[in-house]
């Protein structure tokens, strides 16, 4: 019974980690045109605040057309509706985390990809660097390792214990 | 007599005080155009003359035309500097111009030295615009526009300037926070298009100048559209725009957006504040509440909402494209919607595809009204481009009609006929006069019950549009770049 309880608290700590965790990490980026990539907002808030502080507006809610819309469309539309209720971007993926040149913040210029003026460069020339545009919330990324070897070692203990009951009995 | 004369001169001032109300931009009919158009030879043009376009719109690389480093001694508002470069621009405008089209050039980047600021590489990999000065970028407006005035080294006139690309996206504008996290990019673009503006009407007061496309959707790297275009114009609200207290104006005769979507035609971004296709009345009311506020200072009252960018990747070539045969039907309802939502131009984004160069599909745009060849002259059309040549769409309406728009090919007044594939055969519906820019629709009265069943298309002069099926087609999720 105590194994049993060890490895599901194992694999409730792995669930919770991932989607607590994940949602704060930036989509992978390939290349430049995945920047074109629409993101599930929050049905929460989270993302892109209405402009100049009016606080009347809903703060990156889901659209409520939108969230009818989808109730409309069956388990596809309700899928996607659970999805924007865990998935959301966290706050500081849009105010807090560090985006695109935050001012002040300037550092070297990246290697200029120059594109010969011939060649569209909305993506040639810079994809390949784009992956390292991925970040990931420092915040974030070593709680989900620890978690995630937290809840290894704990199904790894349960597993051993339970191989030592069987040779046992 | 003379009370008379003055009468009708009175009447005759009014009217042209209407029509430039009204927005002249937006007059007769719906022309189209190609964006990122980079080739400069003449089989090119003609390609993008032969997609029924009349605009053709090109990067200018200021980063390119201008010095990398900047000349202690140089007139950079003299469009015959020597420092500056423009070769391969003078060519494009001119083979453009004689190709019969009406060519938009868009300032593009910027030289390091104009920059005020240094990117985050981790987020800013393509070394973009980086609060550029706004008098630097103003100086090179004004030798733009001088440049191609119509009396420069007997270079074309040029008429349609617009000053940078996606201002609210980091891949083309830096920065678009500040450390705080606070939005910055609006207020910057603001200064900055102020100033491009300024400069290109200086040299001719009839130059038309837009302000930016914006990117559709926020994300990591991005302002959602509508935020981005609300901090500009200086706006709040989301259901009613209303002026702020802070006075500020922005100047454009034009306000752009590419509303690329995640799914098809009619497709709305999740976000309340991303803008896609089917989102662009959102946009439309915001410009209007800006208008109506003074927000916006530029040459008509109601200031016309153009889309300069637009399209999805093919499949074939891109595996993760849309599938032929269901673009075809996209790319003639993309140019409808826009139409609809009432945009004055609507471009394809763009004439070829691009060239893969060993990247993934994903990393390419395969987006283009020809498959890319070893050489222009080696392109073939893909079948979507004669969906953008004809635009045409039908609609079962009610149980017993069909609605029919489309815009024929050579923009020109007519009777348009139309015709529905059933039973084996195309029957002949109601024919439709098409205005003088070549716009046509029309409800057609069918025989109850059938107007959901068959294809329908339009045949103007010769011209056959891809046919339209009646069948209603569920929208689905789709990566605009495949």
């Amino acid at each position: 019974m105590r194994i049993r309880n060890t490895a599901k608290a194992a694999l409730a700590l792995f669930i919770c980690a991932t989607v607590v965790v994940l949602p704060a990490v930036p989509a992978q980026a390939n290349s430049a045109l995945d920047q074109y990539v629409e993101e599930v907002p929050s049905t929460g808030g989270g993302q892109n605040g209405d402009g100049n502080g009016d606080g009347k507006d809903q703060k990156g809610k889901l659209d409520p057309e939108r969230t009818k819309e989808l109730t409309g469309e069956g388990k596809t539309g309700e899928a996607l509706l659970a999805l924007a209720a865990i998935s959301g971007p966290s706050d500081g993926g849009s105010t807090g985390g560090p985006t695109a040149g935050d001012e002040g913040n300037g550092t070297a210029k990246a290697g200029g990809a120059s594109a010969d003026a011939g060649k569209l460069d909305r993506s040639t020339g810079i994809s390949n660097s784009l992956g390292s545009a991925t970040e990931v919330s420092g915040l974030n990324l070593p709680l989900f390792i620890f978690v995630i070897l937290l809840a290894a070692a704990m199904g790894a203990t349960a597993w051993y214990r339970r191989a030592r009951g069987g040779r046992h009995s | 007599m003379r009370r008379l004369l003055s009468l009708t001169f009175v009447f005759l001032a009014m009217l042209v005080g209407v029509a430039q109300h009204a927005g002249v931009a937006s007059a007769a009919g719906y022309p189209t155009g190609v964006s990122y158009v980079s080739d400069n030879d003449p089989t090119t043009f003609s390609r993008v003359a032969g997609a029924g376009a009349t605009m053709v719109h090109s990067w200018v690389r200021w980063d390119q035309i201008a010095p990398a480093v900047e000349p202690e001694s140089w007139n950079p508002r003299n469009p015959v500097d020597p420092n500056y470069n423009w070769s391969a621009l003078d060519t494009w405008v001119t083979n453009a111009v004689a190709a019969g089209l009406t060519p938009m050039l868009q300032v593009y980047y910027s030289p390091d030295w104009a920059d005020r600021c240094v990117t985050n590489p981790p987020i800013t990999i393509t070394d973009p615009p980086c609060d550029p000065d706004p008098a630097a970028m103003a100086d090179f407006g004004r030798a733009l526009a001088k440049r191609y005035d119509g009396n420069t080294l007997g270079l074309p006139k040029v008429r349609y300037f617009q000053g940078q690309n996606e201002p609210n996206l980091g891949l083309f504008f830096g920065p678009q926070r500040n450390a705080r996290g606070v939005p910055v990019s609006p207020r910057l673009y603001r200064t900055l298009l102020n100033r491009f503006y300024e400069a290109v009407k200086s040299v001719d007061s009839r130059n038309i100048v837009i302000s930016a496309g914006l990117a559709p959707n926020p994300n990591h790297w991005a302002l959602a559209p509508l935020d981005f275009a609300r901090r500009l114009f200086c706006m709040v609200g989301r259901a009613k725009p209303k002026p702020t207290r802070a006075k500020c104006t922005v100047k454009a005769d034009i306000v752009d957006m590419h509303p690329y979507t995640s799914g098809g035609p009619t497709h709305k971004a999740l976000n309340l504040d991303g803008i896609q296709l089917g989102d662009l009345g959102k946009l439309k009311k915001l410009v209007a509440a800006a208008d109506r506020a003074h927000r916006i200072k530029g040459m008509y009252a109601r200031t016309p909402l153009w889309v300069t960018e637009m399209s999805w990747d093919s499949n074939r070539p891109d595996p993760g494209g849309v599938p032929m045969n269901l673009l075809r039907r996209w790319t003639s309802q993309a140019v409808y919607q826009a139409w609809k939502a009432k945009v004055a131009r609507f471009f394809w984004y763009s004439l070829r595809d691009q060239s893969p160069n060993g990247l993934p599909w994903s990393a390419t745009t395969q987006s283009g009204l020809y498959f890319r060849g070893d050489t222009v002259e080696q392109d073939r059309a893909k079948p979507i481009l004669q969906a953008f040549r004809f635009p045409f769409v039908a609609f079962g309406k009610g149980k017993k009609a069909i609605f029919v728009w489309g815009r024929n090919p050579q923009a020109q007044r007519g009777w348009v006929s139309i015709q529905r594939f059933r039973h084996g055969r195309w029957q002949k519906l109601k024919p439709v006069m098409a205005d003088s820019g070549g716009l046509f629709r029309r409800v057609i009265r069918v025989p109850a019950g059938s107007n959901r069943a068959g294809t329908v298309r339009a045949v103007f002069r010769g011209q056959v549009s891809v046919p339209f099926s009646l069948k209603a087609v569920k929208d689905r999720p789709a990566r605009p770049f495949g």
